[in-house]
């Protein structure tokens, strides 16, 4: 009999035919056998995915570049140069004022002008009326040195309160009592400390006098108000504190994500490990990485479903998160952990009768490697908010799927028209915000919402160019290892 | 149409027309290969392509002797089992030998006589997979156990012993369908009285 069931099937199958689905022959003709046939309209590529690249680039850019505008102003006030901080910002450029005397005077303040016109003097009596605490005793006899020239330096007021009577009167005093020497600063020129000459620096008088007093203060900003000046430049951290930077960093954790493709819509969890770099000047940033996830999909369709009469159906979505890993130290979003790409599966389902199968687990683990740039458009600390874009690269490191367990003499035939082959490799785009929160030096709070799509279909051996778009809601609790 | 020398001919100059006359030429037969090793029709489509492809590869290393039919057969039953080694194991459990003694094989040769290729296909499709790859290596294509544990990196027993199994559950599952066909009787003749 044994014999008789070998040579039935021997006969039966040996010659037997039957014709294949056309689209193998299109994945063979695809192949790198076949070189590109250049008879045939080769169908145009749609640029989309370069604009889709280079929106993703350009969009943190110029939002980056918008803020730098609008908010970056020079930080006016050196450290250590007492001086009267007084901006003229609506000042022509043809009436620039500079210094020229760097004499100490006596007694006296002189305004001299020097191939400059009469609302050059006005101006510059303004400034120094209006900067000058005692005005009353000095005006008689100030004088102020101004030259017009193309330089934009401050002017130098050069006084002596302290004996200015005395110093009026004896002109011929060889060691005349060093200046107080008040600065004006004219708008968008980073200050500098003027070189002291070597015969009057031990003459210096200390200038905290004019500083100390509260009537100094109130004049100042009623210089300001008068003077239509801009407030003083925002204390924030410099941008040139921490120009070049580098960062190393782990992140493991939870996440949810929600995927929205072709088959399906659902929230899960899943975990993940990462180990990203980032290499940053200033705000902006570069970011990239290599992770692992790995993600169990308890399937739920086979406790739902009662009896179905398709059979064999066999959809797999590819979905792709990113989350921030911020550097604590209050600079930057340092890099984006690839959290959770998974392929899922619905399983075959039987026509006689349900699977004994109810829970079935499938397990994916994909390497995936994110090439990101971007920058921070809020930076608020502790609370801090960034854009980023770039792209990421997955490969399907392991696939665990286990084929259900069917009751004897279950027929199982596939869905041919589902029956596409997943890529082990994808490209995929991907652009979001960022959001953080410091919780202290080490910890930090951070959610994102990001979207994404890949750059091929995720199925080949298929006309149909599948590319789910994907959103990602998501939170995490990290710790930064530095 | 081309000849079967013009078509081998054509692979090896790589002639894209003539590649897909081979192709049509080969691929009906190929394919009921393709599905006998396999579970479903996409692990088929798998076995398919990376036959032909495999097969364009390597046409020119085919000497002439004997069939071509046979070298290309060879082909696609070795992708069959790369494909077997790659994704599949070895049935662990052991198989209820106790299921088929039930069975009587005299009751079982008249309708193993009927069964069409399609039957017979679908009988397959429901073997685990590895007793399904080495009954079609032993039973259809003729080879030996020891050529088949060297084919599947196994050892002859276990290639022997998947065989007896797999023979076990065609015969038991061939005299389920000779048992069910009376019961349907039966029914029909119910609900029409």
């Amino acid at each position: 009999m044994e014999e008789q069931i070998d040579k039935r099937f021997r006969e039966g199958l040996t010659h037997h035919r039957k014709d294949p689905p056309p689209r193998i022959w299109e994945g063979i003709a695809g192949s790198a056998l076949f070189p590109p046939d250049t008879n045939k309209p080769q169908r145009k590529r749609k640029p989309l995915g370069w604009i889709t690249l280079a929106g993703v680039i350009l969009l943190p850019a110029s939002v980056w570049l918008l803020w730098f505008f609008m908010n970056h102003q020079p930080d006016t006030t050196p450290q250590n140069t007492p001086k009267h901080d007084i901006r003229v910002t609506n000042y022509a450029p043809s009436t620039q004022i500079s210094t020229v005397n760097k004499q100490p005077v006596t007694s006296e303040i002189q305004v001299a002008e020097k191939q400059t016109t009469k609302p050059q003097t006005t101006i510059v009596n303004d400034i120094v009326s209006n900067i000058l605490p005692d005005q009353s005793a000095l005006k008689p006899k100030q004088t102020v040195t101004a030259k017009a020239d193309d330089a934009m330096v401050p002017v130098s007021i050069q006084a002596n309160q302290d004996k200015p009577e005395t110093a009026s009167r004896n002109p011929e005093n060889k060691e005349p009592e060093a200046p107080q020497e008040t600065e004006i600063l004219i708008a968008g020129k980073e200050p500098e400390m003027p070189p002291a000459k070597p015969d009057t620096v031990q003459n210096i008088t200390p200038k905290k006098e004019y500083r100390d007093t509260a009537n100094r203060q109130d004049t100042s900003a009623q210089n300001r108000a008068n003077l239509g000046a801009a407030p003083p430049s925002r204390t924030k951290l410099p941008l040139s504190a921490k120009p070049l930077h580098f960062f190393a960093a782990l992140l493991a954790g939870p996440v949810l994500y929600e995927d929205h493709s072709p088959y399906t819509e659902r929230i899960r969890s899943a975990g993940e490990g990462a180990l990203i770099g980032k290499i940053g000047y200033n705000r902006f940033f570069l970011s990239a990485g290599a992770g692992i996830s790995s993600f169990t999909d308890r399937n739920p369709s086979r406790l739902t479903l009662e009896r179905i009469d398709t059979v064999g159906l066999y959809p797999y979505v590819t979905s792709v998160l990113f989350q921030p890993v911020f550097d604590s130290t209050h600079t930057t979003v340092i890099g984006y952990t690839p959290v959770n790409i998974t392929t899922k599966t619905h399983v075959a389902v039987d026509t006689a009768r349900l699977s004994e199968d109810k829970t079935l687990n499938t397990r994916y683990t994909w390497l995936q490697v994110p090439i990101m740039a971007g920058c921070e458009i809020i930076q608020n600390p502790p609370f801090s908010l960034a854009l980023q874009g770039g792209m990421v690269y997955l490969r399907l490191l392991d696939e665990d799927r286990k084929i259900p367990v069917y009751p004897e003499g279950t027929r199982i035939t596939a869905i041919e028209n589902l029956a596409w082959q997943r890529r082990e490799q994808l490209w995929y785009f991907q652009a979001g915000v960022q959001a953080r929160y410091d919780l202290n030096n080490q910890w930090y709070a951070g959610m994102s919402v990001n979207v994404g799509q890949p750059v091929q279909s995720i199925y080949k051996n298929t006309e149909n160019r599948i590319k789910p778009f994907t959103f990602h809601l998501g939170g995490s609790i990290g710790i930064r290892l530095q | 149409m081309p000849s079967q020398a013009d078509l081998i001919r054509g692979c090896i100059e790589r002639d894209p027309h003539l590649m897909e006359q081979f192709y049509k030429h080969f691929a009906p037969e190929m394919w009921v290969v393709c599905l006998r090793y396999t579970r479903n029709v996409m692990t088929a489509e798998d076995v398919m392509q990376e036959g032909f492809i495999r097969a364009f590869e390597t046409i020119g290393t085919f000497t002439g002797a004997g069939s071509f039919q046979g070298w290309l057969r060879r082909v696609f039953v070795t992708s069959a089992i790369n494909h077997f080694k790659k994704y599949y194991r070895f049935e662990k459990q052991e198989t209820d030998l106790s299921y088929v003694p039930g069975i009587k094989y005299a009751e079982n040769a008249d309708v193993l006589s009927k069964m069409s290729a399609d039957e017979m296909m679908d009988l397959l499709k429901t073997l685990p997979d590895g007793y399904r790859m080495v009954f079609n290596l032993y039973a259809i294509e003729g080879y030996s156990h020891k050529e088949i544990a060297e084919m599947l990196g196994c050892t002859e027993g276990t290639s022997r012993s998947q065989l007896l199994r797999a023979r076990a559950q065609l015969m038991g599952k061939i005299g389920s369908m000779e048992h069910q066909a009376p019961v349907e009787k039966e029914k029909v003749v119910q609900n029409q009285g």
